[in-house]
């Protein structure tokens, strides 16, 4: 198989000159499966992929977008033309590639990471570009893609959080709820080059509050997702609850009351003050205490 | 008409059944929840359908306690436990003297006990459910059921064919033992994410629960708030759970059964026996279990407890009752005139709350449901199906993903305590992917093994597990039945990549976890039929492993062998030791 390259550094300026017909001899080359089926943003797209040789199916290249152009420093100097590449669909399958990467949410403020790096194969990808383990980071490189068709460069915001092979496993604080993330697990060359290994589905965390409510999330958690301890029984953040508007609109039959009640036992649920009957909560009388 | 109350009963046990021991521990999970919950409740419900009630409740029956009620080797070893319970409380009877306050509580255990024998013997014929398939048939219960073993499905929506099968496969059981599919299904934990409502909807659901800040938060908002269903894509309805009357009962520290009057749960006689006793009459090895036998009542919050008064007990259970009612008249007063329609209180309660928990809870019901068609106005005592057929859903809204657990979302069942399980359930249903991607019309052996993979790993993704994680109780057991469950996915798939199937291991497997005997592997294939982008985890990325990029053939084979092994020192479960 071919060496993994950075796409948007080496391939992605020339691939763009290329007309379709030559894409699809280079295509052909590479072994890439229904590759005739392409428009030239697809072609381009599979062909810019490090794995693109293992790819099989024009729907698969859809979940595996272009990484965005960065410099050494890590910062976006360019954003490239959106491709309208789908965010992968629930059905279509998130696995293709060994090295695994998992989103899972846990609430508005957090999400638990995990993944799987077999044996040998950060050596592997990096044996081809003359790199060793030592002199590369592993990140888990986490977009912001609420409300987009995640082209792979179009995130509202991309975070790159430094992880380790030998914990394999994370917890990222949020500032808000009601966001949609993805992330990519990659290796970050010294060059300022990012090598994905594996691409996360969407995961969506919760709202805690009404769509569009002003002040939602604003004074909590840190400006950008941070890899953070997940607290052993306290409190969650406080500052959302503290900044919350009341709801945009009420209807007409509602009394100020009808709302403010709803809310309040909203916000005693989500506050962790205890719904009684919450599972996992305080619970002398829970139904869940069969197995005390 | 005021409005109405749409009271909704969720019962649900982990399946734990191990022929290979005669005495198992936690298998007296499901043998006390027969005894105070289950029967005691079906003789309420019994009750108002003798004396012509029109009330209508909700229950929900999850498929593992379905398959535990039918499993012929649990009721034999429930009788023999319920004979033991008898004998102890007839030498409880001798005990004590005619006087002594405990020898009228010892009394009647006995009785109840020996009623519970008879009406399983005489009454049911031996057959627990056919007595829930007489009540839906009467029209005093409706019926529905939950994921197939109860599974947290908001954390499986990264692998889709797990949430579909677990959808699928309880309605399927249901389906099976009461001849009809479910109109409700019981989303575990109150466990809810959009992402859900298409895998429901293609199941034949017409409506499901969450909890009331995803209702509150939904988009646009509800203009009856919690107090009607909205609509959903594919002909859903979504109710949601009213805060104020699952408080009155719930709250630990005001809620009803905290009363000093009601029985107190925690002095069991189970505790008090001395050791030869409890050999004798509870467990062949001393352990010691509740018995059910307890004499006395909550009194206060001191240690100094006084008898249990059964008669004063149910007087309070009454009292309580009414003051339920009283509240849902003002309430739904307060409501009717904020609501397009009289509104709908929904108040979902965990099946297991009544008289396990609550010893009083049935006498409270039946006397709330009694009185509450005498009120003037009546208040309604109804199922979502009754109230669907009345009332169109309000207009469509997008609830928020929310559960019923603490802090309101999915942190009970992950946690830094649970956290090791996910991969693990996770790299499982990968690589059953993967077998099933390779053999889509299996036969014969191949056939019973790809079964029975699936049949363990939907057994290790019950949410039970994360949840005694998390709280710490059983949680040995719980690791010891993920690992298992997980050990033996693994073992299988690698047997059937091997094509070397170890049948009488197989058999084992089946004997031992024997539930949802109709299962299809097939249910759980990638429905667009892109299947074949499964690999095996322990191929090397980007590299094929023949060039040196991936793990030596030895080492794969290792890990594949020792799944749990193989999963990093942090995320690994605790060991037995520990």
């Amino acid at each position: 198989m071919n060496p993994p390259r950075n796409p948007s550094d080496q391939e992605g300026p020339s691939l763009e000159r290329m007309d379709r017909t030559a894409l699809l001899a280079l295509a052909k080359e590479k072994k890439i499966r229904n590759r005739h089926r392409m428009t030239k943003a697809q072609l381009i797209e599979a062909l810019s992929d490090p794995s693109s040789a293992v790819q099989t199916s024009a729907s698969n290249r859809s979940t595996r977008p272009a990484a965005p152009r960065r410099t050494a420093g890590g910062s976006i100097t360019e954003k490239p033309r959106p491709r309208r590449a789908k965010v992968p669909k629930r059905e279509a399958p998130i696995i293709q590639d060994t090295v695994r990467l998992t989103l899972l949410p846990i609430g508005p403020y957090w999400i638990h990471a995990f993944w799987e790096i077999p044996p040998d194969a950060l050596l592997g990808m990096l044996q081809p570009l003359g790199r060793a383990p030592d002199e590369v980071r592993l990140v888990l490189r986490l977009y912001d893609v609420t409300g987009l068709v995640f082209d792979g460069a179009n995130a509202h915001r991309m975070t790159d959080i430094p992880v380790l092979q030998s914990e394999p496993s994370t917890y990222i604080r949020l500032r808000s709820g009601g966001r949609t993330f993805m992330g990519d697990l990659g290796c970050l060359l010294p060059d300022g080059r990012f090598l994905r290994m594996a691409r996360s589905g969407p995961v969506h965390t919760p709202r805690d509050t009404h769509p569009g409510t002003a002040g939602t999330g604003v004074g909590s958690g840190p400006d950008s997702p941070v890899s953070e301890e997940y607290p052993k029984g306290a409190p969650p953040p406080p500052g959302p609850f503290a900044v919350r508007r009341p709801p945009p609109s009420d209807f007409p039959m509602n009394s100020p009351q009808f709302w403010r009640n709803l809310e309040e036992a909203s916000r005693i649920i989500i506050e962790g003050h205890g719904h009684p009957s919450s599972p996992g909560g305080r619970r002398e009388l829970g139904s869940r205490g069969w197995f005390d | 008409m005021a409005g109405d109350l749409c009271l909704i009963f969720h019962g649900h046990l982990p399946f734990v059944r191990h022929p290979e021991h005669p005495h198992f521990l936690e298998e007296h999970w499901f043998f006390e929840a027969l005894t105070e919950t289950y029967l005691p409740m079906l003789e309420i419900w019994e009750g108002w359908s003798r004396d012509g009630i029109p009330a209508r409740v909700s229950v929900s029956l999850s498929p593992t306690l379905i398959s535990q009620m039918a499993d012929p080797l649990l009721l034999e070893r429930y009788l023999s436990y319920l004979d033991r319970l008898i004998a102890l409380a007839e030498r409880e009877c001798e005990l004590y003297a005619s006087r002594h306050p405990f020898q009228a509580l010892a009394r009647m255990y006995l009785d109840r006990f020996q009623a519970l024998r008879t009406r399983i013997r005489s009454a049911y014929g031996g057959d627990l459910i056919e007595p829930f398939r007489r009540l839906e048939k009467s029209g005093r219960i409706e019926l529905m059921t939950t994921a197939a073993t109860h599974a947290f499905l908001p954390l499986h929506l990264q692998h889709a064919p797990t949430v579909r099968t677990q959808i699928r496969v309880g309605i399927e059981t249901f389906a099976r033992f009461f001849g009809h599919a479910p109109a409700g299904f019981w989303l575990p934990e109150c466990g809810y994410d959009p992402a859900l409502e298409t895998d429901l909807a293609e199941a034949g659901c017409r409506f499901f629960f969450i909890e009331t800040h995803g209702m509150v938060y939904a988009d646009p908002k509800p203009p009856n708030g919690v107090y009607a269903p909205v609509g959903r894509p594919g002909g859903l309805s979504v109710f949601g759970r009213d805060p104020e009357s699952s408080n009155q009962v719930w709250n630990a520290e005001t809620g009803y059964p905290g009363h000093p009057d009601y029985r107190e749960y925690y002095r069991d006689l189970g505790s008090e026996l001395d050791d030869e006793t409890t050999r004798r009459y509870l467990h062949p090895d001393g352990l010691r279990i509740r018995t059910g036998i307890k004499y006395y009542r909550i009194t206060s919050a001191s240690d100094s407890k006084e008898p249990y008064v059964p008669d004063r007990a149910a007087a309070r259970a009454r009292i309580h009752a009414e003051d339920f009612l009283d509240h849902r008249e003002r309430q739904m007063e307060d409501l009717g005139s904020q609501t397009d329609r009289p509104p709908l209180i929904v108040t979902p309660f965990d099946l297991e709350l009544f008289g396990h928990w609550w010893y009083e809870g049935p006498i409270w019901l039946d006397h709330l449901v009694r009185r509450a068609a005498a009120r003037s106005p009546a208040i309604g005592i109804i199922t979502p199906s009754d109230y669907l057929g009345r009332y169109p859903p309000s207009p469509p809204a997008r609830p928020a993903a929310s559960s019923w657990g603490v802090r309101g979302y999915n942190e009970v069942w992950l946690n830094p305590k649970n956290d090791w399980i996910w991969p693990l359930l996770y790299r499982g249903a990968r690589a059953l992917s993967l077998r099933i991607r390779d053999h889509p019309s299996a036969r014969g052996v191949l056939r019973r093994a790809l079964n029975q993979a699936l049949r363990e790993l939907l057994l290790a993704q019950s949410s039970d597990w994360p949840f005694m994680l998390k709280t710490g109780r059983h949680a040995e057991y719980a690791a010891e039945r993920i690992r298992g469950h997980i050990e033996a996915v693994f073992g299988l798939t690698d047997e059937i990549g091997a094509e070397a199937i170890n049948e009488e291991r197989l058999s084992a497997l089946e004997q031992r976890n024997n539930l949802f005997p109709f299962l299809d592997y097939r249910v759980f294939r990638w429905k667009d039929g892109s299947r074949d982008e499964e690999e095996l985890p322990e191929t090397a990325a980007g590299a094929s492993p023949k060039k040196g990029g991936g793990p030596s053939p030895r080492r794969a084979h290792k890990a594949r062998h020792n799944p749990v092994r193989n999963v990093p020192r942090k995320n690994r479960p605790p060991s037995r030791s520990s």
